[in-house]
């Protein structure tokens, strides 16, 4: 399907509305990923990545308990996951908290609804940075 | 041009090395590289900070258009990306020319070509030009269990919201609270995007929306946002069920008319306009200067608002936290309908303090009756004492009244601890229960509403668990599938009442009798009258439920119930029709502090009988009184036979054999069952205060308390329940 993406990674997805949780599971399945882990917030997500080698966290923003900037600072801060990348799923109509996310590290962020095709082309840009900077 | 960040100051040295560093960042840009822009974007914000602070407006103005290219870069709101970051390296130029130069020619090409390149992104009037959201189409998901799984979980979500609502109402200042209600219809929004469900999306938008505006502090919590929060609710959960129907009978969604709900969201704004904020108010009486406000409100911003701006100003010491928190009295006070609604002022006192004024109160009310009774007073011929003696009497009894209603509180705040309580049970064994409370508003004494939550709670779970049918049990019998649980309080008499009636399926007395028997509390042909075998649950003990459940347990508790209910020195009821559902009435005194006493004269002493428990008195009639084997004396009193107790003798107090006619009888009840009490006379029927007689003889059976009577003499209060339990031991 896409080139410079290694599917067998695990990828995170972190949402504490179940069904939301299955729709991003089943898009990350059309785009190839095989091995997705759930978890429903900010601190069963960091439990998780602390515990497993994951690959890639696509993470909510609004959840309780921790919400994803939470999250996304924690992983940052931990030099065991500093550079994990974390992909945020945002409502429109939340710009100011994009550019939060984006000041405190993000590495890309997609916009509620999306397609498969935005979310692949997201995950492909983060990963082409990626091979792009080990590269370099 | 600039003062002190050209030339050869230290500042200028630490200024030309961040300029570098950014210069150095602004080449190495690519518009997919968001992790980078964002590092990008927070050394450029730091570096606005750093000009603000100085004295520069041409350098700090370029930075700050710099800074909102790069805001629309990570937003996608630039359709060339490429140019953006042009524009950016362009700015960082000018910005170190400025440094070099101490300032840019106008004219200069470079100059030029940013402000052209500025201009055909849209970005010279900074805050025009706002890009139309996203709306990529949707994916399809004809996924029958997604949507299966969403209406559940949707559910799921909505159902806390009622509870967390009325809490938000009580506590407007909760953050945390409007954050957790906003939370489901932000997901269910996100969700609904994806499965194609437009209206159901385009609602939770709305409310969504109503509720940020009050995250933000832009809109003011009322029980007009409340009540549009809870009509979406309402409607959303319709649309639920439509989502449900449709499905199973595969047709197209219903169309929804949105458009009331949406008309009433611009009145609330205009509401909420003539509310004023509290800063406004601060400013207005001069407690803050209005530009500490603006810092405070520049602070909350940055915390995310997660804290409300009175706590930051008490916090910052600019303001003391009695003057905020009349000011929010006051800003309520404007929220509720209008302004025209003024919330009175409060002081808080120590509970301590006011029972201590109440019972000296009574002592007052006491000691005025003893000088009024006085000999000498009431032999007094001076009109004008006679006079002030009334008018004394009068203020007294009203300070008295008074004094008494200071530790009055609506016992609504007790109610809706059950809403919660509800939910949690019927969820847990699976039955659908919509819960009326009735008759908040009304007061109860503060000592008493702690007392009475425990046997509450045991009630309320009772009617959920036992009385109530699961929706299945109720469709099969006609009735509606969602069980209704009241809970109700008025004030009836000098009683408050409360009720907890449930529509379920009534108490099932043949199970309450075999049980009965089987314990052996009633023989095994003895017929009871209905009433009598409802009132068999409170027998210590007692359980029908046939599976011990993990809500209400055993069964155990129902005697404790009652105990305390008369403890309180109030009475249970029960009231039951299969099929129809079950009643408990709860009969308590107003406060725990008085009660309308009976005077009696029992022999040599005098007795206070509490008078809620007195039906009527009757001088017996020699025709009237029987004695029978087994049973003892009997008193006919209207075609009824009720056993009679010899106070005198069961007290002690004089003979015990007077001949009943001689004497009077007083009809008490005390649990539905009565009996004729023989006393001497009625001395009269006052108000008394009830005295602990101390640790000693806290539990003399028969003996309630004592009061000091009008001529300050020491009376003692009988209580039913223990008399009667004397007698029959």
């Amino acid at each position: 399907m896409s080139k410079g993406i290694d599917f067998s990674m695990k990828v995170l997805v972190v949402d504490d509305f179940a069904t939301m949780r299955k729709i991003i599971r089943n898009v990350l399945k059309q785009i190839g990923f095989e091995n997705i882990a759930e978890a429903e917030d900010g601190a069963a997500a960091l439990q998780i990545i602390g515990q497993e080698k994951v690959g890639l966290v696509v993470t909510d923003w609004n959840m309780p308990n921790m919400d994803g900037l939470e999250l996304l600072k924690n992983i940052r801060r931990n030099p065991g996951s500093a550079h994990l990348p974390v992909l945020m799923v945002t409502a429109e109509g939340m710009k100011d908290n994009v550019l939060e996310a984006v000041k405190a590290g993000v590495s890309n962020y997609v916009v509620k609804p999306f397609t498969a095709e935005v979310l692949q082309e997201k995950i492909e840009a983060i990963f082409r940075k990626l091979a792009a900077q080990g590269s370099a | 041009m600039n003062k002190d960040l050209s030339g050869k100051s230290p500042h200028h040295q630490e200024f030309t090395a961040d300029l570098e560093q950014l210069a150095l960042k602004a080449v190495m840009l690519t518009e997919d590289d968001l992790p980078a822009v964002g590092a990008f974007l927070k050394d450029l914000e730091s570096l606005q900070e750093k000009l603000a602070a100085s004295s520069a407006p041409e350098a700090a103005d370029l930075v700050s258009q710099l800074v909102e290219v790069a805001h629309r870069l990570v937003l996608q709101e630039i359709a060339d990306a490429v140019q953006a970051l042009e524009i950016i390296s362009l700015g960082v130029s000018l910005l170190q020319k400025w440094v070099r130069q101490g300032g840019w020619f106008r004219s200069e090409e470079e100059w030029r070509q940013y402000c052209r390149l500025l201009e055909e992104a849209g970005l010279t009037a900074p805050g025009s030009g706002e890009a139309p959201p996203e709306v990529p189409g949707a994916p399809a998901f004809e996924d029958p269990e997604l949507l299966a799984n969403f209406l559940t979980e949707a559910r799921e979500h909505l159902e806390g919201i009622e509870t967390r609502l009325i809490h938000l109402e009580q506590h407007p200042q909760d953050l945390a609270a409007v954050n957790a209600i906003f939370r489901p219809f932000h997901t269910i929004k996100g969700v609904a995007g994806f499965l194609n469900l437009a209206q159901i999306q385009e609602l939770s938008h709305e409310v969504e929306f109503l509720l940020d505006e009050v995250r933000n502090g832009r809109l003011p919590v009322s029980s007009e946002l409340v009540d549009t929060v809870l009509a979406g609710v309402d409607l959303l959960r319709a649309m639920l069920a439509d989502l449900e129907e449709a499905m199973t009978e595969s047709r197209a969604l219903r169309e929804f008319d949105l458009t009331p709900i949406k008309a009433r969201i611009p009145t609330l704004r205009e509401a909420a306009s003539q509310h004023p904020r509290l800063g406004e108010i601060l400013v207005d009486q001069g407690v803050v200067p209005p530009e500490e406000v603006a810092a405070s409100l520049a602070r909350q911003e940055a915390e995310y608002r997660t804290r409300p701006l009175g706590e930051l100003l008490v916090e910052e010491g600019k303001a003391p936290p009695r003057t905020v928190a009349g000011a929010l009295v006051q800003q309520m006070a404007a929220a509720r309908a209008g302004g025209e609604t003024v919330t009175p002022a409060t002081v808080k006192v120590d509970l301590a303090k006011v029972d201590l004024l109440v019972d000296l109160m009574g002592e007052l009310v006491i000691i005025q009756s003893q000088v009024r009774q006085s000999p000498v007073i009431a032999a007094a011929t001076d009109q004008k004492l006679v006079r002030d003696l009334g008018q004394m009497s009068r203020i007294t009894s009203d300070l008295q009244r008074i004094s008494m209603s200071l530790r009055m509180v609506p016992i609504g705040a007790t109610f809706r601890k059950m809403v919660r309580l509800v939910r949690d049970l019927s969820h847990k064994v699976g039955k659908r229960v919509s819960l009326l409370l009735e008759g908040e508003e009304t007061e109860i004494d503060r000592n008493m509403v702690e007392a009475i939550y425990d046997p509450l709670v045991h009630l309320v779970r009772n009617a959920v668990d036992h009385g109530l049918e699961t929706p299945a049990e109720r469709e099969a019998q006609g009735k509606p599938p969602e069980g209704r649980l009241w809970l109700r309080a008025y004030q009836k008499g000098g009683n408050i009442v409360i009720e907890i009636e449930d529509d379920g399926r009534g108490l099932d007395r043949e199970a309450i009798l075999a049980r009965a028997r089987e314990r052996g509390l009633v023989a095994a042909e003895e017929n009871l009258p209905s009433a009598r075998i409802d009132s068999l649950i409170f027998e210590p003990g007692f359980s029908t439920a046939r599976q011990v459940s993990e809500v209400s347990g055993r069964g155990v508790g129902m005697d404790v119930v009652k105990q305390t209910v008369e403890h309180l020195r109030g009475k249970i009821e029960t009231f039951s029709q299969p099929g129809q559902g079950t009643r408990f009435t709860l009969r308590l005194p107003l406060t725990l502090a008085i009660i309308d006493g009976l005077v009696v004269r029992v022999g040599r002493e005098r007795y206070i009988l509490p008078a809620v428990g007195v039906r009527e008195s009757v001088r017996p009639k020699a025709e009237d009184c029987f004695t029978v084997a087994g049973r003892g004396e009997l008193l006919r009193v209207r075609e009824q036979l009720l056993p009679l107790v010899r106070l005198h003798r069961l007290l002690g107090t004089g003979n015990g054999d007077i001949p009943a006619t001689e004497a009077l009888a007083l009809v008490v009840e005390q649990e539905g069952c009565q009996k004729a009490l023989l006393v001497d006379e009625i001395l009269g029927k006052q108000e008394v205060v009830i005295k602990s007689l101390g640790p000693m003889f806290q539990h003399i059976p028969g003996v309630a308390g004592g009061t000091i009577l009008g001529d300050g003499r020491v009376g003692l209060i009988l209580d039913l329940g223990g008399i009667f339990a004397l007698e029959q031991g």
